[in-house]
């Protein structure tokens, strides 16, 4: 009888309630929009991407049915040449190459911005600000400066070069084959380094102190502190930034596009700007959404072994 | 009495406002807002705003509102948009895009508007209406032409003890060498050479080829393609011009040049840093407002068969999804009329129109190369993609010019590329 009376007590009346609590589904309706907007605007596009990878489309047949071809883009894709190149250009220079000196970049910075001289004098919140610059300003604008910079003639790195006497002549760095690169990745670096300094100093911020100073009564020097407890505990958010890092670069088209267009020659060509050459230069969809494919699963792959590496150390799988 | 004059007066305001209302949505209903989208730099448009603002002023029920955008995106931004039933009402072509467009069905077929309602001295006046036929309907309605001429400042050649413009491009190689002083900070000849797939390689290496007698494609028989040149023609046009870099002639800085309306070209022929360079009109008069020095047109250099340059220039067309086709014609008939081109700075695609143009003795180069001009149809009707060919002569011109490839690697993967696309295309 008493069981009867508690279970009476707190069953709900409303049958919609009492089969929703039944079912546990108040879960999967409080998601539920966020899965439909992630379906409208993600997934969709994305399905019909693979599926246009499949098919001979030409751009001025979008929202037609293309021909069905099975896999022959993707084998025209991986067997030409220049995907070899461009997959060469996206992985070296254009992003283990960026990634690496903004880590290393990045690190030194924030550990610099975190010197308690900032604190004391009260210019945290400024040099914050100064740093985050570069992040602010749209990467259209950041490469236009940096071109103008750069430019040969009348730039001001070539005007300060010849002015001390370090060259005779301005020297045209995105179109020399032994600079060009080098100039690619100063305006990716210049522009995206905000990013990896703020996430870093957050993290050296929400370091307890007590760590530091009893690793300095334990009598630890201040390199020792800084190399066996605060790199330590900067692992995770490093694990993150480079995953980040890493996919944002891998998959970015704008800095190569806007300051060589993947010239000269074909010298800075990476994927993205053949996808782009492909389906808006060649009007072949199919071709580009194919090279977005492939894109995808090297992204994928690598996110996949990453986190299985990080999560098995962090872990303490071995 | 005090209710009735009450009753009065609000039944009276309530009959203005109503018929103020009605008025109001009929006239709006009546009003016809239609978009004309342009893709010329800003900075040569002022005349052909002033053509919309006079058009405007004087329709007030067909109002029209003036979009730009970038060159290089037009195109697939159209693809984008028609299929999904947006665009604009009526869009600024060049003239190679027509086809492309006609054949998506993105464009209305304009030989229904045209028979109704001819335009100007009647399509029969119109230049190029080749390029913008597709299967014997016109598509695009040509609205401006133009070539391009050398551009040169006269004093430095004057200086440099050049008494007339170098007439083969042999020719322009030796005037270039004299008129180089790398001291000063002056270069004999200078071009756009950048790779990027829109950049103007393209056309400067397609003058040299066909005034050489040669071709990238040619149709043997109706239908059938074939490569109209060498590996041997394509390095030679890449030797020469990679001389100019070589032998110092022209700045490294314009291997990253892919415009020819690029501040390098049109402010460095005015600051004298380039005493030669090529040019379409509206930029050789936007050279002409930045130089403190005279400067002058001359013909395109002859090569071993001819003197040759490309007959360029606009279409308009019309949205296949417009709701106005009507308006919009009437606004096309307007535009390609004698009254837009009192103050749009282009020359207009018509014979009668071009025959009564005064044309100013510094554009003399364009008078001279206008009848010798040709249009690109030798490609548009092949089977590859003039985007496609313009991208590739652009990459491998400019790997030869960054020392990437030499001139007969880079010839070669031009051959290569143009066989297996014939290949593709034949198979379907």
């Amino acid at each position: 009888m008493t069981t009867t009376l508690a279970t009476a007590r707190t069953a709900p009346r409303d049958p919609l309630a009492r089969y929703w609590s039944r079912n546990r589904l108040e879960p999967y309706a409080l998601v539920l929009p966020a899965m439909a907007i992630l379906a409208i605007f993600f997934a969709g596009p994305a399905l019909y991407n693979i599926a246009l990878s499949f098919q001979q489309l030409s751009l001025f047949d979008l929202g037609r049915e293309g021909k069905w071809v099975g896999f022959d883009n993707f084998v025209e894709v991986l067997t030409d040449p220049a995907t070899g190149h461009a997959l060469f250009n996206t992985a070296l220079p254009l992003t283990i190459v960026t990634v690496a000196v903004r880590l290393a970049l990045g690190l030194g910075l924030a550990l610099l911005l975190n010197a308690s001289v900032f604190r004391r004098w009260k210019l945290g919140w400024l040099v914050r600000s100064l740093v985050l610059i570069p992040w602010v300003t749209p990467p259209v604008v950041a490469v236009a400066a940096w071109k103008w910079l750069l430019d040969a003639r009348y730039g001001v790195v070539n005007q300060l070069l010849v002015g001390l006497g370090i060259i005779q002549q301005g020297i045209p760095f995105l179109a020399k084959t032994n600079t060009v690169w080098g100039a690619v990745e100063t305006m990716l670096i210049w522009r995206e380094l905000p990013f990896v300094v703020i996430t870093f100093l957050a993290a050296l911020q929400s370091i307890p102190s007590d760590l530091r100073e009893a690793a300095r009564m334990d009598g630890a020097s201040e390199l020792q502190i800084q190399t066996r407890v605060v790199l330590p505990l900067l692992r995770p958010v490093t694990a993150v930034i480079v995953m980040l890092t890493t996919i944002w670069t891998f998959n970015n088209f704008v800095y190569v596009w806007l300051a060589t267009r993947g010239g000269p020659g074909d010298y800075t060509q990476v994927l993205a700007t053949q996808m782009y050459t492909a389906s808006f230069v060649d009007y072949r969809m199919g071709s580009g959404a194919a090279i977005g494919v492939v894109m995808s699963v090297i992204m994928f792959a690598f996110a996949l072994i990453y986190f299985l590496v990080v999560f098995r150390e962090r872990d303490g799988v071995r | 009495m005090k209710l009735f004059r009450a009753w009065h007066g609000l039944a009276l305001a309530s009959t203005v406002i109503t018929t103020l209302a009605l008025a109001g949505a009929a006239s709006a209903q009546d009003k016809v807002q239609l978009t004309f989208r342009q893709f010329d730099p800003p900075t040569e448009i002022g005349g052909l705003v002033t053509a919309v603002d006079a058009w405007n002023a004087s329709h007030p029920n067909i109002q029209v509102k003036l979009e730009t955008m970038g060159g290089g995106d037009t195109l697939a931004q159209l693809a984008r948009e028609v299929p999904a039933g947006a665009g604009p009402d009526v869009q600024q072509m060049a003239f190679v895009w027509t086809r492309d467009l006609a054949r998506s069905k993105l464009v209305l077929d304009l030989d229904p508007l045209i028979a109704a309602d001819p335009p100007g001295a009647g399509i029969g006046d119109f230049l190029a209406t080749d390029l913008a036929t597709l299967d014997g309907k016109i598509y695009g309605l040509p609205w401006s032409a133009d070539t391009f001429s050398m551009a040169y400042r006269p004093d430095l050649l004057a200086a440099a003890g050049i008494k007339s413009f170098p007439d083969s491009w042999d020719d322009l190689a030796t005037a270039s060498k004299a008129l180089t002083d790398t001291a000063k900070g002056q270069y004999g000849f200078c071009f756009p050479a950048g790779s990027a797939p829109d950049g103007g390689m393209w056309i400067l290496a397609n003058y040299y080829l066909w005034s050489n007698g040669k071709t990238l494609l040619e149709e043997t028989s109706p239908g059938v393609w074939k490569l109209g040149v060498t590996a041997a023609d394509i390095a030679g046009a890449m030797t020469y011009f990679n001389a100019y870099f070589a032998n110092g002639l022209t700045p490294d800085s314009l291997i990253t040049v892919n415009s020819w309306g690029d501040p390098e070209l049109v402010g460095g022929l005015g600051r004298g840093d380039c005493a030669i360079t090529f040019f379409p009109p509206q930029t050789f008069r936007a050279a002409q407002g930045q130089s403190e020095q005279p400067l002058l047109t001359a013909p395109i250099p002859k090569g071993s068969v001819k003197r040759i340059s490309h007959l360029g220039g606009r279409a308009l067309g019309i949205n296949a999804n417009t709701k106005h086709p009507k308006e919009a014609w009437e606004f096309v008939r307007y535009l390609v009329g004698p009254e837009t081109f009192k103050t749009y700075n282009q020359y207009p695609a018509q014979k009668s129109l071009l025959a009564s143009l005064n044309f100013p003795a510094a554009e003399q180069g364009y008078v001279d190369m206008l009848p010798l001009a040709q249009t690109f149809e030798r490609y548009i009707s092949s089977p590859l993609q003039v985007s496609t060919m313009t991208a590739l002569i652009n990459r491998e011109f400019g790997a030869v010019y960054s020392g990437q490839r030499s001139p007969d690697e880079a010839a070669a993967n031009v051959i290569k590329e143009l066989e297996d696309g014939l290949k593709a295309a034949a198979k379907g």
